[in-house]
């Protein structure tokens, strides 16, 4: 007779149901040219350098002309979503979303 | 075995079971995926195949001790004690907090107080997801008060930090083996930590209400003494003060500045940096001086009471220096201290906040 013993992880992450649990992912966009950005800074003391850094690098690719400037939100903590309306003010007024860390 | 249903035949006893007890309902509801052995043995290479363990060897947990675990602390399979929104979702419920209990060796026993830390560490402000997958490695240390440390044998006085005493071994190790296997807080994966700690296995202490003058942490978060809590703190690392003056002033002293140097590589918790970072836990981040019984006795001994010690260990924290910044401390009351009876040794710890959480206090049973 087998000993039967019990799995202890979320099966949602450990087995093929994890797929289904997961956020479905935007589909990327085809190009950059005239689309307005968000840059979403999570709290850390160089992030929101980091970020104005890429976008400063971002205006200077060839072919890429974005649409004014971007919409920044620092987060209040690490690890903490968004407070609601920034996530509004996001997901309303930009087409795509810059995020990063900074230590 | 002859009085065993033949109607639940999933849960049929095997010759390392607990026996009877696996068929009652609570196994019966039982719905995590069955793993197949021929004996423990091979149970235990197969749990550390799948990476299941923490690298110590588990108690295989049967169905039977599993029922037995939730039985104990009177709490449905299915129940979802914690839900971590920004981990897609995990939820931790009583079934797979109970697997990972029998595995750490816990005694049934203990489950109600494993329940109520696990619903400590759900509450939002203790940011759960935060201090289990940070580059820093915290640790979350559980602080037992009230009767249930007799009742379980949870040790408060010498070696409280130590191996040893299984209650205080086994609670410690059942939180973290669930934030191993249900989190998915594994080491490459959502685990980022730089070196990790070796607290990481178990830390669970009992604070000494029996000798300790003053008023417990416990008493500190709103409870009532006599109650039965668990308070879980997450911590970046510590640091330790040993002096053996017997000048109260003094000791408080190199107790606040030795800490505030020791705040001095957690640059986080400055007030010199941009305080708008992490401003939605600094009003309740608390910094957490155990005491031992010696250093205890110069202190009360010199008439100064717990919010004494508080209020000037807060100077220490927040007095103008030419080379210390200010640590980012909101106010006395987050000094909080807890009493350890370690004896003989002039010693105190200092527990590093982790800057993104706070602690939280929950009642057992």
């Amino acid at each position: 007779m087998p000993m039967i013993t019990l799995d202890p992880t979320f099966e949602a992450f450990t087995a093929k149901e994890r797929l289904a649990n997961s956020r479905a992912s935007a589909p990327a966009p085809k190009g950059l040219n005239g689309l307005r950005v968000g840059l979403l800074a999570n709290g850390k003391h160089n992030s929101r350098e980091l970020l104005d850094a890429l976008f400063a690098e971002l205006g200077q690719v060839d072919g890429i002309t974005l649409s004014g400037e971007p919409i920044k939100v620092c987060k209040g903590s690490v690890s903490v979503p968004p407070e609601p309306e920034d996530f509004r003010r996001l997901v309303a007024e930009t087409d795509f979303v810059l995020v990063a860390i900074g230590d | 075995m002859a009085d065993k249903p033949d109607t639940q035949p999933e849960i049929a006893v095997d010759p390392y079971d607990c026996g009877p007890e696996a068929c009652s309902i609570t196994a019966s509801q039982l719905t995590a995926a069955r793993v197949e052995s021929a004996d423990p043995f091979e149970a235990m290479e197969t749990y550390f195949e799948r990476g299941w363990t923490d690298g110590l060897p588990i108690v295989p947990p049967t169905p039977a001790r599993v029922a037995d675990m939730l039985d104990a602390a009177n709490i449905a399979p299915h129940e979802v004690l914690a839900r971590v929104e920004t981990r897609e979702n995990v939820e931790v419920t009583a079934e797979k907090l109970a697997i990972n209990a029998v595995m750490a060796g816990a005694k049934p026993e203990y489950m109600p107080v494993i329940v109520a830390a696990m619903r400590a560490l759900a509450d939002p402000m203790h940011n759960l997801h935060s201090h289990t997958a940070t580059l820093m490695g915290a640790v979350q240390v559980a602080i037992i008060n009230g009767p249930v440390r007799q009742r379980l044998n949870i040790n408060s006085t010498d070696g409280a930090f130590g191996p040893g005493f299984r209650a205080n071994a086994t609670i410690g190790r059942a939180l973290r083996l669930t934030i191993r296997n249900v989190l998915r807080s594994v080491p490459g994966e959502f685990d980022r930590a730089a070196f990790s700690h070796p607290g990481r296995f178990s830390w669970c202490f009992g604070e000494d209400e029996e000798e300790s003058p003053w008023a417990t942490v416990s008493e500190d978060q709103g409870f009532a003494r006599g109650q039965d809590t668990v308070t879980m703190y997450a911590t970046g690392w510590q640091s330790t003060i040993v002096g053996d003056t017997r000048d109260a002033k003094e000791l408080v002293h190199n107790i606040g500045w030795g800490a505030r140097q020791a705040n001095l590589s957690g640059w986080r918790h400055m007030n010199d940096l941009d305080k708008s970072n992490f401003s939605s836990f600094r009003d309740g981040r608390k910094f957490l001086f155990v005491t031992g019984r010696e250093h205890i006795r110069v202190l009360h001994g010199a008439g100064m009471d717990k919010r004494a010690v508080q209020e000037e260990i807060y100077r220490c924290f927040t007095a103008a220096h030419a080379d210390l910044p200010e640590v980012a401390v909101a106010k006395p009351e987050n000094i909080l201290i807890a009493c350890v009876r370690g004896t003989a040794m002039y010693q105190t710890f200092f527990f590093f906040p982790f800057h993104s959480s706070n602690p939280i206090t929950r009642l057992i049973g």
